[in-house]
């Protein structure tokens, strides 16, 4: 496992390309499902993932090191996120309840964690944001704040509000 | 502990597959693209750090970048300023004529009376003041036959035929 500071330390002796391989291996799994829980299909968060990496690639030699680059990372990847979401429903893509149907192969949920995802989709897509990441990623609010730019008591609130709803939806779609 | 809440510890479980080997192609593809930069085969892949003799510094690097995204918007000024000066060039040189052939004496006293402080409808009169009055219907009984004759004298006129028709009527 590669810490910042080796990281760091790689770029800061002109090693950009060796300091991006070894991000592309720490962190391309973690940021491909943050991404796939929201798009939900595999090509779509494929290609975000590809625009993720490329704008980390671009946007390293003018990384600071002063916050973890997770965050820096992640916050990449959910501008991408929202984004691409943003355009699918202007260009009304294929909705994301259809989604979950669309490639069975690449959903191998049983039927009450697919009602889970019927239940998340319901979200507004910024909760969905921090559904996922709290209850899936146990990131912390901290860290969630600095990667969605919103203080950690609204964060709270947020996930709490979000937890609720998908209960609530959880308990109507198994009745 | 009901299954159908969100505490049951199944659902935090991931749901989603991808092909396979999906992950092992992500990280040797980028892998790839970072050892082609090194190398310098692939400057389109990895623009910023990319040069033959090496990475750039951070500094020249990040200039480079900018001046190349700045180049198309910089093309476009150049095009509209050379536009606008072969536009403006054609003006000067069509307003240089114009004010060579155009500027008749006539213009001249015009501009100058009316430089003078004289109304337009003065300086029309002035004008108008200049030209002949309009003839009036020539009175057809006063037309001399002898000068009518000569007028409609042409070779080959018989003139004792024309007399001698009009003396018949």
């Amino acid at each position: 496992m590669n810490s910042d500071k080796e990281l760091q330390a790689l770029c800061e002796s002109g090693q950009y390309e060796n300091a991006f391989s070894r991000i592309v291996q720490q962190y391309s799994q973690r940021l491909y499902w943050h991404i796939r829980k929201m798009v939900l299909l595999h090509d779509d968060a494929d290609d975000i993932l590809q625009n993720t990496l490329l704008k980390a690639w671009t946007g390293l030699s003018t990384f600071r090191w002063e916050s973890q680059l997770f965050t820096w990372l992640y916050r990449i990847a959910t501008n991408e996120v929202l984004t691409f979401l943003r355009k699918s429903k202007s260009l009304k893509q294929m909705p994301l309840e259809d989604r979950l149907d669309a490639d069975p192969q690449l959903f191998t949920g049983d039927q009450i964690q697919k009602a889970l995802q019927q239940a998340i989709l319901r979200l507004p897509p910024k909760q969905r944001l921090v559904f996922n990441m709290r209850y899936f990623d146990q990131i912390r609010y901290q860290d969630m704040s600095r990667i969605l730019g919103t203080s950690e008591g609204a964060l709270k609130a947020s996930y709490h509000l979000a937890a609720a709803k998908v209960e609530e939806t959880l308990k109507e779609l198994l009745l | 502990m009901s299954e159908n809440t969100i505490h049951n510890p199944h659902l935090k479980e991931n749901p989603f597959g991808v092909p396979q080997g999906y992950f092992e192609q992500v990280e040797a593809r980028w892998a790839q693209k970072a050892a082609d930069a090194q190398q310098g085969v692939s400057a389109e892949v990895f623009p910023e750090v990319h040069q033959d003799s090496g990475s750039l510094p951070v500094a020249e690097s990040r200039s480079r970048h900018f001046f190349r995204l700045l180049k198309p918007q910089m093309q476009l000024a150049a095009a509209f300023v050379l536009l606008f000066g072969i536009g403006s060039l054609l003006l000067f040189i069509t307003d240089r004529n114009r004010g060579t052939e155009t500027q008749s004496p006539e213009f001249s006293l015009l501009g100058e009376l009316s430089d003078r402080g004289l109304d337009h409808r003065v300086i029309s009169d002035l004008i108008l003041d200049d030209f002949p009055e309009e003839e009036s219907t020539y009175d057809l009984t006063n037309l001399d036959l002898d000068e009518l004759i000569d007028y409609l004298n042409y070779p080959g006129l018989d003139l004792s035929d024309f007399e001698n028709n009009t003396n018949d009527e």
